[in-house]
């Protein structure tokens, strides 16, 4: 059950992101190099990400498409390099360590991706998937491979019949559960899930969302759990870290941020959930306008252009930092770290 | 306005007929936005694109009748299509970046829509002021639909707008000829949260305004909770449950609209555990006259094998033998 989560220690964090950024440089043609030479122009992906995670919690990380969220799980199971920045895993740097460790660190670290039709290889049978994780492990011995994985896969809710199907002989809920054997075979002790549900219809997400938590409990371990819908979400985690344009605007704990949500995309956002339940039917706040393109860098506030709060001037110049406010990180010029800059939000409380 | 009876839609796999549409009879009132709201590959889309005469091939609509305003269309020939598709029934697409033709400005596909309807072609002299009120109309509408700098944006290409920007430009020419049902499929899927809140407080206004009929076509129980009148349920083809929304979301009577609804996370006080459908969904070959949820229900009996009729109840139809005509539950 979700209101008996395992004992989350909040003394030590076992990954810790430190000012990251990850930025791809776009590539130009020649006559453009010609043309201007010294412009380089960059995607800013994720711009100045920093945030614990605490052993044995689950932290949501929401955002719309093009925020940057699946490139921060990328970067932090150290598929690909970062541009600045720091990323301790059990306080350890991850791009400091020898060959050794990271073999360590990779067992330790492993990712549940979204698309369990692309993330799968086709002419491989669901025992030469699960084989090949088991014996990176390290074991060698072939009646304790079958053993380990005639566990694994029923631990995850298929059979030993299935071991030699294809891929492509499964459902999209099926596929993802040998996503999740593939990652459990490697004894983690972090899963990154980027958007583990999101491609599989309601009744099947329940299933799969059951399974994590049931696994997360037995195992003790820690999730990243990266997603679109809030529902899922909220359902599931334990603080939620909301990310806009390749920033964090805002974190706390789940029911915190969700019943008082400070930062005003996030009031927007849980606005704009649509619910079953008439009584979650709020006022809606339409935001006007999209995200802007992240290929410019954002001075002031990311949020700036759509912001339904705005103050004039300092929000269009001085980048927020993310401060602690009642127990939520915001990164919004309406709260500052003596506190609530209270004059403005009662003005635009006025205005509303 | 619109009455579907008794629709079946089969496409042919090895020999046999497999029946993606089975038997489906509901109907849409005027000024009304009805949800068809089912899991992948339930039929809901199949369902929608036989209202238009779109059936992809070599699927066939083996049986039934489709009356739109008092007239039966499902015979309908290539130039009658012709004349309704658009003008009458209008269809926004889930995908908005493959509905939109990539080489044209969008002013002008809007545009296409209202060339094709035309009530007389131009003269010679009187083309070019013909034009002109054909992209002050197709301004208009993309105003309509929240496009800002409207009319700066008639010649630009798709691919410079983003996809809720797109989904609007789809909505806009679905709206052209003003017609009078609007089949939507998916519009909001391929979107973010809050553009999908837009795009919807579009379409709602537009139900106000013109009282134009919707249909909707979700997977999400949640939008259709908020933003229909009138909720269908589908499975494995058929309709399991259907009636007024607030109805069918608080005291949902099948057990397949029960499972839907425990499997979904709601955002309340309380963290709810979330209760998952067990197994997964029926071979559509398998399915026969009977129920299509027996093989995952909790209350399965011989009987859901057999024909399952269609029985009223506490205001809405459900299908399903624990209910009997009376409306009164059946003792099991």
């Amino acid at each position: 059950m979700l209101t008996d989560t395992p004992v989350v220690n909040r003394e030590e964090p076992i990954l810790k992101l430190r000012d990251v950024k990850k930025y791809y440089k776009i590539k130009r043609s020649l006559l453009e190099r010609m043309v201007s030479p010294n412009k380089d122009s960059h995607v800013y992906a994720v711009d100045g990400v920093s945030f614990d995670v605490y052993s044995g919690e689950t932290l949501g990380l929401v955002g719309e498409s093009g925020c940057g969220k699946s490139t921060l799980g990328r970067t932090i199971v150290n598929l690909h390099g970062i541009t600045e920045g720091k990323i301790l895993f059990k306080n350890q740097d991850i791009h400091q360590m020898s060959t050794k460790q990271m073999d360590e660190f990779r067992r330790q670290v492993q990712i549940i991706f979204q698309n369990p039709y692309a993330s799968l290889n086709p002419r491989k049978t669901v025992y030469e998937i699960l084989k090949v994780a088991v014996e990176c492990r390290g074991v060698t011995d072939k009646n304790a491979i079958d053993e380990e994985i005639r566990q694994l896969v029923e631990r995850v809710g298929l059979s030993v019949k299935h071991l030699d199907q294809y891929p492509h002989q499964f459902s999209g809920g099926q596929r993802q559960r040998i996503g999740i054997a593939r990652a459990l075979a490697m004894k983690p002790r972090f899963i990154v899930a980027d958007e583990p549900v999101s491609a599989l219809d309601v009744s099947v997400q329940a299933q799969i969302l059951n399974l994590m938590e049931e696994l997360k409990e037995e195992l003790n371990l820690t999730y990243l759990f990266i997603a679109h819908d809030l529902s899922v979400v909220y359902h599931v985690s334990d603080r939620v870290a909301v990310m806009y344009l390749g920033q964090v605007v805002e974190l706390a704990e789940t029911k915190e941020l969700f019943q008082n949500p400070k930062h005003p995309y996030t009031k927007a956002l849980l606005s704009s959930i649509p619910s079953i339940e008439p009584s979650h039917q709020r006022e809606r706040i339409i935001l006007e306008g999209t995200v802007p393109t992240p290929m410019e860098k954002q001075e002031g506030c990311v949020f700036k252009n759509r912001c339904f709060m705005k103050i004039g001037g300092i929000c269009d110049k001085v980048r927020p930092e993310l401060t602690t406010v009642n127990g939520h990180q915001v990164a919004c010029h309406l709260y500052r770290k003596d506190g609530v800059n209270e004059k403005a939000v009662d003005r635009h409380q006025l205005q509303l | 306005m619109l009455t579907v009876k008794d629709l079946s839609v089969g496409f042919p796999k090895n020999d046999q007929i497999v029946r993606a549409v089975n038997g489906i009879s509901f109907s849409v009132k005027e000024g009304q936005i009805v949800g068809l709201v089912g899991e992948s590959g339930c039929g809901k889309s199949t369902a929608l694109f036989s209202i238009m005469g779109l059936i992809p091939r070599p699927g066939k609509m083996l049986s039934g009748e489709i009356v739109f305003d008092g007239q039966n269309i499902e015979k309908n020939s290539k130039e009658e299509w012709r004349k309704l598709r658009g003008k009458e029934i209008a269809m926004i697409f889930q995908d908005p970046m493959t509905a939109l033709n990539p080489a044209y400005s969008v002013g002008e596909q809007i545009r296409e829509v209202l060339k094709t309807h035309r009530q007389k072609k131009p003269g010679l002299f009187n083309r070019r002021k013909q034009k002109q009120k054909e992209v002050e109309k197709v301004i208009q509408l993309m105003e309509e639909v929240r496009i800002p700098s409207a009319a700066e944006r008639y010649h630009d290409y798709p691919h410079q707008f983003s996809g809720g920007m797109q989904q609007r430009i789809l909505v806009a020419m679905a709206l052209a000829c003003n017609p009078k049902l609007i089949l939507a499929d998916e519009p909001t899927t391929a979107l973010d949260v809050t553009i999908q809140a837009q795009i919807l407080d579009v379409l709602k206004d537009i139900n106000e305004k013109h009282n134009t009929s919707i249909l909707l076509v979700t997977h999400d129980l949640s939008v259709a909770s908020e933003f229909c009148d009138e909720i269908i349920v589908m499975y494995a083809g058929k309709i399991v449950e259907k009636g007024p929304t607030r109805q069918v979301i608080d005291n949902p009577k099948h057990p397949y609209t029960k499972g839907l609804l425990n499997s979904i996370p709601v955002i309340s006080e309380e963290k709810k555990h979330i209760e998952p459908i067990k197994g997964n969904v029926i071979d559509l070959e398998e399915v026969g006259k009977g129920c299509g949820f027996w093989n995952r229900c909790p209350f399965m009996t011989p009987e859901c094998r057999e024909h399952v009729p269609m029985v009223k109840t506490d205001g809405r139809d459900v299908r399903c033998v624990l209910y009997k005509e009376r409306g009164e539950k059946v003792a099991h």
